[in-house]
């Protein structure tokens, strides 16, 4: 039998060849008459295009490629996946899914590309022209179809590594040993920190069951092509890589850039979609961006060598891995950047703007908070629970892809009563959502408590220690309860529990990425990072610092209690006395 | 990763070496963070059975023009939003640390493992090179 070209592709990386077979034994299991040894879909011919309506960007144009994922279950199941979790529990329309999102991503993320060719199509045709080694016009130009479709391709699949309520259940499955494993793999693999999400969306491009269900919607096409149609062989490893912010060669690392960077087609869609559908009046220039977009000729240091390793499984073209010299401090290969003009300041300032305001409203706000960490405890519950059970990691894996967000209103699907577990869900489907108790945040302090609550805060933001505040003060809190009311049994973890009582600690929006949109030159224009030409780092310390805030939360039945029991217990570990101090931090709910 | 090697999280590590610079009187570089990431990396490649774990487990990203911990910058922007660090100066150019912070985040260590304590003398003395270094406005 002839071995799949990811075998050797994932040499060395044996915890995501595990998923990617686990992923492919799933497809042709669940969905047999898609992915099986005898799949029948699609059954009738394909037509070339389809053409599809959406709210954000209009009349856009799908290939049949597109629409043979797109009319799979790998795409489908987005639709019922809330593209912003339980944000609508707050904001009535935040309905969209991740399915009109990604549909949205492909659009984008090909408008991107198509402004590129309008501006650069020499510097494009001649890089793509190095990379074959070939004169021939009509070659390069379909070889730029080619990376086109597998751009689009990538947009389309870059979302599908998610499960129920998205990040909600990220924060969950991200814990099963084969992904956090897998995850550290994919990191080393990319030379890029990456998440379990990522690692199934890259995974999933390389399953044999996602190449034989493209081979067979290619065999009876109809309807005319057109000119900028595709119908050669595309390569599934650069759509995988292209996923994950990467590609198959470092010239063609602008198509990374495109579907994952600090001003990608994800983000370019979701802003505009979030706040559309919660009915935000937040938005950008997305013509200004389109006009000020292009590529840069760059430079990708490899000192570890990981890419240099990826590009060796990969074959292709040589490339040349340049020695330190000069102002390389580390060796390097050259590569192509996308990159915003010095002229697109304002658009980067809106989007900036934008993605804090949509923390501020909607992914950071109280309530929504509160309902997407009862749902995450549920989540960790069940997982405790069958784990307990003897569930694999594999069979716990497959769960999360079966879930979408139907199954909280009609059970999770597994045997397993348990009284918590119900507890929550009903809570959860009648959104009968803790509320906050505390509320602490760096400006709460006084000069006398600031050092102690800069500790904590600052213990938070250490991803060795966060995890053990957290569970220190959850600790000392059912400690409390278990003393004022007994009856919540003799285990504080049980009692906060019971009590709906957690510490949120959200972990703050990044914008690292925007420090390396270098400006592009344009006629007399100096180069220069984004941060020391406009404010940028001062705007998100400044709202950080008044945003960024710490809940306490609890089920409205024991917001009394909690009250006092939260206050003495972090007079015990916070070290903070002073009435004053928690009367501030206390939301009045009388 | 070295066997034994001393447990020590990235925070505590940047704490202690942001007090002990503070009080050599080095300027912490904020807006640009360049020097932090490399200082890192440097740490991360140098041989010493005095290095802390997590040095061994840090992952950097290949993507800018030099190599960047996603862990690193999360903490150094959260050291000064949460007012740990503050900068005084108009331009977020660098940030301080005030002089009874500075002084209890650099004994960090003085109670720990010996051999912690030398490889934080010589992360100070490469930090002092590495921000030394840095581009001036």
């Amino acid at each position: 039998m002839k071995s799949h070209p990811n075998v050797s592709l994932l040499a060395g990386y044996p915890k995501l060849a595990r998923v990617v077979d686990h992923l492919d034994q799933y497809l042709k299991r669940r969905h047999p008459s898609f992915f099986g040894e005898s799949a029948t879909h699609p059954v009738l011919p394909t037509k070339r295009s389809k053409v599809v309506h959406d709210a954000l960007w209009g009349t856009v144009r799908f290939s049949w490629r597109e629409m043979a994922l797109i009319d799979s279950p790998i795409i489908q199941r987005l639709r019922d996946l809330h593209q912003t979790g339980l944000a609508f529990y707050v904001y009535p329309s935040a309905h969209h899914s991740r399915f009109e999102h990604s549909l949205g991503a492909v659009t984008i993320a090909s408008r991107v590309f198509d402004a590129l060719l309008h501006k650069q199509r020499r510097e494009i045709r001649d890089l793509v022209r190095s990379l074959t080694s070939n004169n021939d016009q009509e070659l390069v130009d379909l070889l730029i179809l080619r990376l086109k479709q597998e751009l689009r391709l990538a947009a389309l699949l870059h979302d599908t590594g998610h499960s129920l309520y998205s990040h909600t259940s990220e924060r969950v499955y991200e814990k099963l040993d084969l992904l956090m494993e897998a995850a550290r793999e994919l990191s080393s693999f990319v030379g890029k920190e990456k998440g379990a999400g990522e690692v199934i969306s890259f995974c999933l491009a390389l399953t044999p069951a996602v190449s034989s269900l493209l081979s067979r919607a290619g065999e009876h096409l109809i309807g005319e092509a057109e000119s900028d149609d595709y119908d050669g062989e595309i390569d599934l490893t650069n759509v995988a890589l292209i996923i994950v912010g990467r590609s198959s060669n470092p010239f063609l690392q602008w198509l990374g850039d495109i579907v994952s960077s600090g001003f990608d087609a994800d983000k370019l869609d979701y802003l505009l979609r979030d706040a559309r559908t919660a009915g935000l009046p937040l938005t950008y220039d997305v013509d200004r961006y389109l006009y000020d977009v292009r590529i840069e000729r760059e430079i990708l240091p490899d000192d570890q060598g990981e890419i240099e390793k990826l590009l060796a499984r990969i074959g292709g073209t040589p490339v040349t891995r340049h020695p330190a010299s000069g102002q390389a401090r580390y060796p390097y290969y050259e590569t192509y950047r996308l990159r915003l003009s010095r002229r697109a300041m304002n658009v980067i300032e809106q989007i900036m703007i934008c993605k804090m305001m949509l923390f501020s409203y909607i992914y950071h706000h109280g309530k929504v908070r509160a309902a997407e960490g009862i749902l995450e405890r549920l989540l960790s519950r069940r997982l405790d629970l069958w784990r307990a059970n003897g569930d694999t990691d594999e069979l716990i894996f497959s769960r999360f892809l079966d879930m979408t967000d139907a199954w909280l209103r009609h059970s999770l699907g597994d045997e397993i009563n348990d009284d918590l577990a119900n507890e929550y869900e009903y809570r959860l489907i009648n959104r009968l959502i803790p509320r906050e108790v505390y509320n602490i945040s760096g400006p709460s302090a006084t000069h006398a408590q600031r050092v102690m609550i800069e500790d904590f805060l600052i213990d938070l933001h250490d991803r060795e220690r966060r995890a053990g505040v957290i569970s220190s003060l959850e600790q000392a809190i059912g400690e409390e309860l278990v003393k004022l009311r007994p009856e919540l049994g003799p285990d504080p973890v049980m009692a906060a529990a019971l009590a709906g009582v957690w510490v949120d600690a959200p972990k703050p929006p990044k914008f690292e990425d925007v420090d390396d949109v270098v400006m592009g030159t344009t006629s007399g224009t100096p180069t220069g990072p984004v941060m020391q030409i406009f404010p940028i780092r001062e705007w998100i310390q400044a709202y950080e610092h008044y945003r960024y805030q710490v809940r306490i939360f609890a089920f409205s039945e024991y917001w009394d209690l909690t009250v006092a029991a939260a206050k003495t217990a972090m007079q015990r570990t916070l070290g903070i006395q002073s009435e004053l101090f928690y009367n501030s931090i206390r939301r009045n709910r009388h | 990763m070295t066997k034994g090697s001393p447990e020590m999280s990235l925070g505590q590590f940047v704490k202690q070496l942001a007090g002990r610079l503070q009080e050599d009187g080095i300027a912490l570089p904020f807006k640009n963070q360049m020097p932090w990431h490399l200082l890192f990396y440097e740490l991360r490649k140098y041989p010493s059975e005095g290095k802390p774990q997590f040095l061994d487990t840090l992952v950097f990203d290949w993507d800018a023009p030099y190599p960047k911990c996603q862990e690193l910058a999360e903490f150094l922007s959260a050291l000064h939003f949460t007012a740990s660090a503050s900068a005084r100066n108009p331009r977020f150019d660098v940030i301080s640390v005030d002089h009874t912070t500075a002084e209890r985040w650099s004994r960090i260590t003085d109670q720990g493992d010996p051999r912690l304590k030398t490889f934080v003398i010589h992360a100070v003395s490469l930090a002092k090179k590495e921000f030394g270094a840095m581009p001036k406005d």
